[in-house]
């Protein structure tokens, strides 16, 4: 099969805008920005189309762990989780190391990254620091989706799957005239049984619609529409207590759930004139959520967390190219812009358990026994949290390719400006006594408002080489950097206003502790970019039906963001600059489809270590990252079995990841896990009926750890899961 | 009823007479040095700030005495009120003195700390007082701010 990949926004939208297209016969349309073919770019690429979606059952990106070499999704929390680590990079909390574009359209915010993947054509993934192009958040690399798209011409498609846990998933995808349909609705009644409230944690509801919409009725102008809607209703945290080296059932009794309506509408134009191909891609994004959680996870009242948030955002970006692409130089030009504002409700609730053992246990131990002891008499004791984030970015860039037959040299800029501003407005209100003096409880507001913000200028470089040894054979070195953007801490803030608490309930009464409760203020909430350096050489070979990708590299990581321990007597922990690492790895994938088998492998290993880390308590240089898994294995082969006009189609696959250390220290480990998959499908005319397994090993591993109030937590892999379901071509 | 004007309009105009023209009567700070006479010996505290606080008729007042220890032991500072303090206007101030009053301090009244022997006098800026808290021996000296 010849493939060539049009690179360009342009061809998302049309590919009969691109002149090079209509003399191509095959050809494979991502909505990357680079100027050059897929096999011409100077990075590890994992480039999956739809059979290969449908064979794997990936309908969520977490599916994608492993079947990209490197990647590691873990599927825990709930759908706003999207923990992602790459090459050593990654963290649970606050901006991700990975950049999504769907359609060309970058998705800002990490909250909607999980959704359902019902038309997705094509998941093409640029890895490694991809900053000049795609700018922030782009350091481990970029996630491109192609949906399903008018010129596709495809039939219409009804899908449904029913598996354990009463999971059902039904879709539809529909072309009418410019328009491409397409809505998805998944059910669960969840994996994992909440032991205290005797039901299922877990449970998902939600509904995804796209409407795509393309005009290229005027001969060099193409403009399209996409408005995606996505709302789900689900349960999650299932986290389960470890203790004495065992792990307990999930427990806890206050609420845990997640809701989210999330609303992206994107327009595209392209123009190519005779010189200059022009590309407008814009969106506004809408963005309303509300979690809640039993932030101890036990069956005791000791606080919860709720984040309520309502964010609007709108994106420009101009990019500018030579209209003639058989050109040597290829340079491309862009200016790219964003403003976001989010609305975020944070209250943290103490209530009785957490007053008694986190706040007053905590102050009581600051004040002499014989001068007294506090009391607060609140069963509930609110910390409310107001939060009002502005940010903002403006980046040129400009990247040239210089195409010299064998050579491609590709040379870039960005220079890329973000700032950020944060209105705080929290109060704490409780009564209190000061016992024995106090006979009578006192009410006491404690407001803590202010504002902080940051600003950052940052030049992203990059230079790379091609070269093209034979027709088959490429080799490739990039040197690049990207870089993840800073932000504000606002989960410490509760824990601010619990120090804050207790220092003015002390001043209300004329008690002055020589050991005051000390806190981080605002102004140090703020945290800096996180810089990664990359320096890469790989190769891909591509013979007949054989093809293959290997790469290795080394990653700088400089003013990491990672979480540490804040002064003072505080139970939370903050992210903030702390740290330096290096990563060293090798990244391979091996593809071969001979008539009707098709097998494929994707192997990483990474060593990711600490250069310096010292998180407040403990220091930890020398020491590997916690969750970065050292190697990702992904082995898969199928076969088509021709039965008369009809198909029996027979995929299997093992994936897995490992080992990796839940800790900076390393006492907590997880082994290497293998999870076995299968899909059986019966194709006859224009239905397909299928059998398919997930972790059909059962394999019993355990996603996510973190310490809470002094306990240990797990959250488990999901447990063997069975499906049948059809797909029909109408 | 004229009878009855005239009466309260002459005890008010004698009451403006006998009104104290001295400001620091009137609520004024303090600072200066605290002397505690401890068991464990005399130790004084510079820079200790006290508010003078009269009432509007300037025959009493309140002394907060804010940050104090009364041992250097003591592992706490505290806020401490001594309200109804008889005052004695005097042509260059007053003298203050009280005598068993249980002052105010941690959000109510201390009575392990019951004040007793309280004699102080107000002259021109200067403020001095001497006490025993409960059976600690305490003396101040701090000038107007």
């Amino acid at each position: 099969m010849t493939t060539l990949v049009l690179i360009s926004v342009l061809a998302t939208v049309s590919p009969l805008c691109d002149t090079l297209s209509q003399y191509l016969p095959d050809i494979t349309v991502t909505a990357l920005k680079e100027s050059v073919a897929l096999e011409s770019i100077a990075s590890a690429v994992s480039d999956i189309s739809y059979p290969t979606l449908k064979s794997n059952g990936i309908y969520r990106p977490n599916s994608l762990s492993s079947i990209v070499p490197g990647l590691h999704i873990p599927d825990y929390g709930a759908s706003m989780t999207s923990t992602i680590y790459l090459r050593g990079m990654g963290s649970r909390m606050e901006n991700p190391v990975m950049g999504l574009y769907i359609d060309g359209i970058p998705i800002l915010d990490k909250n909607v990254y999980d959704f359902d993947w019902e038309g997705i054509n094509r998941a093409t993934m640029l890895r490694g620091p991809q900053g000049t192009l795609y700018g922030r958040n782009s350091m481990g690399g970029i996630l491109s989706l192609s949906t399903l798209s008018p010129t596709d011409g495809a039939r219409p498609v009804i899908s449904l799957e029913y598996g354990n846990a009463n999971t059902v998933r039904a879709g539809a995808s529909f072309i009418i005239g410019n328009n491409a349909l397409t809505t998805t609705y998944r059910h669960t009644d969840g994996f994992f049984i909440n032991t205290y409230k005797n039901a299922q944690c877990d449970p998902y509801d939600g509904l995804a619609l796209r409407w795509k919409w393309q005009n290229h009725s005027h001969e060099n102008t193409c403009i399209s529409n996409i408005l995606s809607v996505n709302v789900s209703e689900e349960g999650g945290f299932a986290y389960g207590l470890w203790q004495n080296d065992t792990l307990y059932p999930v427990s806890y009794n206050d609420e845990g759930s997640y809701r989210r309506l999330s609303v992206i509408e994107g327009f595209k134009l392209h123009y190519c004139g005779q010189t200059i191909k022009t590309d407008i891609v814009t969106s506004l994004q809408l963005l309303s959520d509300d979690m809640r959680m039993d932030q101890d996870y036990t069956d005791r009242s000791v606080f919860t967390l709720q984040q309520k948030q309502l964010s609007g955002a709108g994106t420009l970006e101009l990019t500018f190219r030579r209209a003639d692409d058989n050109v040597i130089w290829k340079p491309q030009t862009g200016l790219f812009s964003f403003y976001k504002r989010n609305s975020l409700y944070a209250p943290v609730v103490f209530k009785r358990d957490g007053i008694e053992t986190l706040i007053l246990n905590n102050a009581n131990s600051h004040i002499p026994a014989e001068i007294g002891q506090l009391t607060i008499s609140d069963v509930t004791m609110p910390v409310n949290s107001d939060f009002l984030i502005d940010t903002w970015n403006t980046a040129l860039f400009h990247e040239s390719v210089f195409d010299l037959g064998r050579w491609i040299i590709t040379a870039g800029l960005r220079l890329d400006y973000e700032g950020g501003n944060m209105d705080y407005d929290c109060m704490a209100r409780l009564h209190y006594r000061f016992e024995p003096v106090m006979t009578q409880d006192k009410e006491l507001d404690v407001p803590y408002l202010g504002a902080v913000s940051h600003h950052h200028l940052e030049l992203i470089p990059k230079l790379s080489a091609l070269f093209k040894a034979t027709d088959a054979v490429t080799l490739y070195t990039t040197v690049s950097k990207g870089y993840r953007s800073g932000g504000f801490n606002t989960q410490i803030f509760s824990d601010i206003l619990q120090n804050l608490t207790m220092n003015a309930v002390m001043q209300d009464i004329g008690v002055y502790l020589d050991k005051q409760f000390v806190s981080v203020s605002a102004d140090n909430t703020e945290y800096d970019p996180e810089y990664a350096w990359n320096l890469e050489l790989g190769t891909r070979l591509r013979k007949g039906t054989f093809s293959a990708g290997a790469s290795a590299y080394y990653m700088d990581v400089r003013n990491q963001q990672l979480t540490v321990f804040p002064p003072g007597m505080s139970t939370g922990r903050m992210m903030t600059n702390a740290g330096r690492s290096r990563s060293i790895g090798l990244e391979t994938e091996l593809c071969w489809n001979p008539e009707q088998f098709r097998s494929h492998i994707s192997w990483s290993w990474c060593d990711a270590r600490f250069v310096s880390y010292y998180d407040g308590n403990l220091d930890y240089s020398g020491n590997l990252l916690p969750y970065v898994p050292k190697h990702t294995l992904n082995l898969g082969a199928g076969y088509s079995l021709r039965i008369n006009n009809n198909t029996l189609d027979i995929d299997a696959s093992l994936n897995g990841a490992g080992p990796f250390n839940w800790d900076e220290t390393g006492s907590r480990q997880e082994p290497f896990r293998l999870k076995a998959g299968c899909r059986i499908a019966f194709v006859f005319g224009d239905w397909e009926i299928y059998v398919r397994g997930d972790n059909l090993t059962g394999t019993q591993g355990r996603t996510f750890y973190f310490k809470s109030v002094g306990n240990e937590f797990f959250a488990s892999c999901k447990p063997r899961m069975i499906m049948i379901g059809t797909n029909i071509n109408l | 009823m004229l009878a009855i004007a005239a009466v309260l309009a002459g005890c008010d105009k004698l009451e403006k007479e006998n009104e104290e023209p001295v400001s620091v009567l009137k609520s004024t700070d303090y600072s200066g040095t605290l002397t505690v006479n401890a068991s464990s010996g005399a130790f004084d505290t510079d820079s200790i700030k006290v508010s003078f606080n009269a009432t509007e008729r300037a025959d009493s007042a309140s002394i907060i005495l804010y940050k104090v220890k009364f041992s250097p032991r003591m592992p706490v500072s505290l806020d401490v009120t001594i309200p109804g303090i008889v005052v004695k206007k005097t042509e260059k101030g007053a003298i203050l003195s009280c005598d068993s009053i249980v002052p105010l301090a941690m959000g109510g009244e201390y009575p392990n700390y019951t004040v007793k022997g309280f004699q102080g006098e107000i002259m021109d800026d200067l403020l001095t007082f001497s006490l025993n808290f409960g059976s600690t021996p305490t003396s101040y000296q701090g000038k107007a701010q």
